[in-house]
């Protein structure tokens, strides 16, 4: 994975001295709160309902295990022992104390990590597919222009204040695991015609209070082409994006209101003056960064596993682990293994500092000391040797990481909700605890199939609730928490916004609704009809029916 | 450190608000302190204490305007941060925020959220 040169160390050693006499000032009151904000937020510090709320970038969600077991020290030093993994595949501490903050970064900065691109209206964290350059599926490593990405855009000096944030994800395989359909910029790395692999440029999608399925901009981009395409997309936002109404800033609306060939046309107008000037990508600097990706030493591994065909007969946990919490890797011998951190009544994307510091120790001994953190709030261990795959097992069950769920309906995504989160109106996690304990027959999830439910506390929707099978968004209502549910929303490459039901209903209800629609689905399902497939081929209608008779 | 005995009940909602004779719902002042994030609430000695049970209640307008006045001192000296007034029933000298925002915010997270701690961190 990539590795700092000494430009990126000196970048953050710097915020690092600078954050350090900006807390400094700000508790010996030189600098008011309306003066520190700013500069507090750019470094991923918010002020949450109970306490500091530190952000740190992940980015494109790759961590070595020595990024992992510092992480565990930060859990373990600055917090309460546990921290939690986000939708946007970073990782929030929930009570950080801001007199710590300065030696907190530094920690960070020494297996550089930090909080930058992690807040404000500038371009985020860039997000990618967790299983990039392991998986079976993949075109090419995405996080080679992820890379080329994050060193583009970090402190844009002509970026750094846009309308409003701004989101981008890549996928490097056709099967969409990034969800970029609903970010301001969506890349998908493909082939032309010509065999040549390049990226279709997707913009304006989103989720917040009006969800939009990106649209396409351009087919087929070259990659030497990435950084001023993007560049021209940028500029097009920064000059007509609405600064006069928050909830009309982001580039979706932009996109919306003018219509896409409008906007194809701004962008490839601003792309003609540019697109042959300085940030034409040479292959010699995609080699250099490419080469940090090189992929790791693999060993020929031998077709026949006796010690784990036998687990496999003999163990039908292990069996059924096998069969939902592994993707294939594209090297024979070799597997990608999901660590699901959803064991039953806990909070989603939650892990201890024990947690991640044996997950790195695992990453050490059997995956080439790599880790990802998933936008479903899981961890992976991108590298796994199949003759592995049962002590692999053994120690993830150990630490409540094993639980055979992935993709199905108690792999739920959910928000920090009004438990932690200053900006929600009814609590989130409580609702996916609750929904664990109902579905906690193992044998009855597997019968339901795939499935993802997503829960956010509000319409923000970091909980990507319009974009879950099934989505429940809390909303407040004289003063008492209620939910509102959609059905057949789908972040993958057939992005879809959720419809929604009816009324809200109260959080007693809502554990109960869920129940109702998995028996509709089970009941009116064809064959080995998903959910969301049953969804799309039936309407709302009958699970609409079903659920607001017995009301 | 437990807070179970102190955790909301979901279903313990106030509905209604509890107004004074003259229409005045009372009224508490929390904020953030400054260096810690730790959420604080006003004593009637103008001092902060981290616990609900010691909070100054306003019955009045102008009661709370002191309480405000008092806090606004401790925003510009640099103390405290994001001070602000929240609604609050009085039923046997027992504070409860009507809000349930409010509630875990003075109460903690709703779900377990004090996990074991190391003794690395003990022996700070």
């Amino acid at each position: 994975m990539y590795a700092y040169d000494e430009y990126d160390q000196a970048i953050v050693d710097q915020r690092v001295a600078q954050f350090r006499d900006q807390v400094r000032r700000r508790i010996a009151g030189e600098l008011s709160e309306d003066e520190f904000r700013p500069l507090r937020l750019q470094n991923g510090l918010y002020l949450q309902l109970h306490a500091y709320m530190l952000r740190i970038a992940v980015p494109y969600g790759t961590l070595s295990s020595a990024q992992l077991r510092q992480l565990g020290h930060i859990a373990r030093r600055y917090d309460r022992n546990y921290g939690h993994f986000t939708t946007r595949q970073n990782i929030q501490f929930n009570w950080i104390k801001l007199e710590e903050m300065p030696d907190l970064l530094a920690d960070l900065a020494r297996v550089q990590m930090h909080g930058i691109q992690t807040s404000g209206n500038c371009i985020r964290n860039i997000t990618a597919d967790q299983y990039a350059g392991a998986a079976a599926d993949e075109i090419e490593d995405g996080r080679v222009y992820c890379e080329i990405m994050r060193q583009w855009s970090t402190f844009h000096p002509e970026f750094s204040f846009l309308p409003r944030k701004f989101k981008i994800a890549l996928t490097g395989s056709p099967n969409d695991r990034a969800a970029v359909r609903v970010h301001d910029i969506g890349l998908r790395m493909h082939r032309d015609a010509a065999g040549e692999i390049g990226f279709e440029v997707m913009v304006g999608g989103g989720q917040g209070r009006t969800p939009m399925i990106a649209k396409t901009i351009r087919e087929f981009l070259p990659k030497e082409h990435l950084l001023s395409y993007l560049e021209a997309i940028l500029r097009v936002y920064n000059q007509f994006g609405r600064r006069d109404n928050l909830f009309k800033a982001r580039i979706k609306i932009l996109v919306h209101e003018i219509g896409v060939e409008k906007m194809r046309a701004a962008v490839e107008d601003e792309w003609q003056q540019i697109k042959d000037g300085p940030l034409v990508l040479p292959q010699a600097t995609i080699d250099a960064i490419a080469a940090h990706f090189a992929p790791p030493d693999y060993r020929p591994q031998p077709a026949d596993q006796p010690e784990v065909d036998l687990l496999r007969r003999g163990d039908a946990e292990f069996a059924l682990w096998e069969k939902t919490n592994l993707f294939p890797h594209k090297v024979p011998g070799y597997a990608i293994v999901n660590a699901s951190l959803k064991p039953e009544g806990l909070a989603p994307g939650d892990a201890t500092a024990e947690q991640m510091e044996i997950v790195a120790d695992l990453a050490d001994r059997y995956s080439f000391s790599e880790v990802r953190v998933t936008h479903a709030q899981n961890l992976v261990l991108p590298h796994v040797a199949v003759k592995d795959l049962p002590e692999v097992w053994r120690r993830l069950r150990e630490i409540g990481f094993a639980t055979p769920n992935l993709g199905l309906i108690t792999d739920i995504i959910a928000c920090p909700g009004l438990d932690y989160c200053s900006l929600a109106n009814a609590r989130s996690i409580p609702v996916a605890q609750r929904l664990t304990h109902r579905f906690s027959d193992l044998a009855r999830v597997h019968d339901i199939g795939e499935l993802q439910i997503k829960i956010s506390g509000c319409i923000n929707a970091c909980g990507h609730h319009h974009v879950g099978h099934i989505g429940i968004l809390g909303v407040e209502k004289n003063g008492e928490e209620f939910y509102q549910i959609t059905l057949g929303g789908s972040a993958d490459q057939d992005a879809s916004i959720g419809t929604i039901l009816g009324p809200a209903l109260s959080s007693n209800a809502v554990i109960d609704a869920v129940d109702n629609l998995i028996g509709t689905y089970l009941d009116i399902r064809q064959g080995g009809e998903t959910f969301l497939r049953t969804v799309r081929r039936v309407g709302v209608a009958p699970f609409k029916e079903r659920l607001y008779a017995t009301a | 450190m437990t807070q179970e005995s102190k955790r909301p009940d979901p279903e313990d909602v106030a509905k209604d608000r509890r107004q004074t004779k003259s229409g005045f719902v009372p009224q508490a002042m929390t904020a953030n302190r400054l260096r810690d994030g730790a959420v604080i609430f006003l004593r009637q000695d103008h001092t902060w204490s981290e616990n609900l049970v010691d909070v100054a209640v306003a019955n009045d307008a102008e009661q709370a305007a002191t309480l405000q006045a008092a806090a606004d001192r401790d925003v510009a000296a640099a103390r405290v941060v994001g001070a602000y007034l929240f609604e609050i029933a009085v039923e046997n000298g027992d504070v409860l925020p009507l809000r349930y925002r409010e509630r875990i915010r003075a109460f903690g997270p709703s779900i377990p959220w004090d996990r074991p701690v190391s003794a690395d961190q003990l022996s700070r």
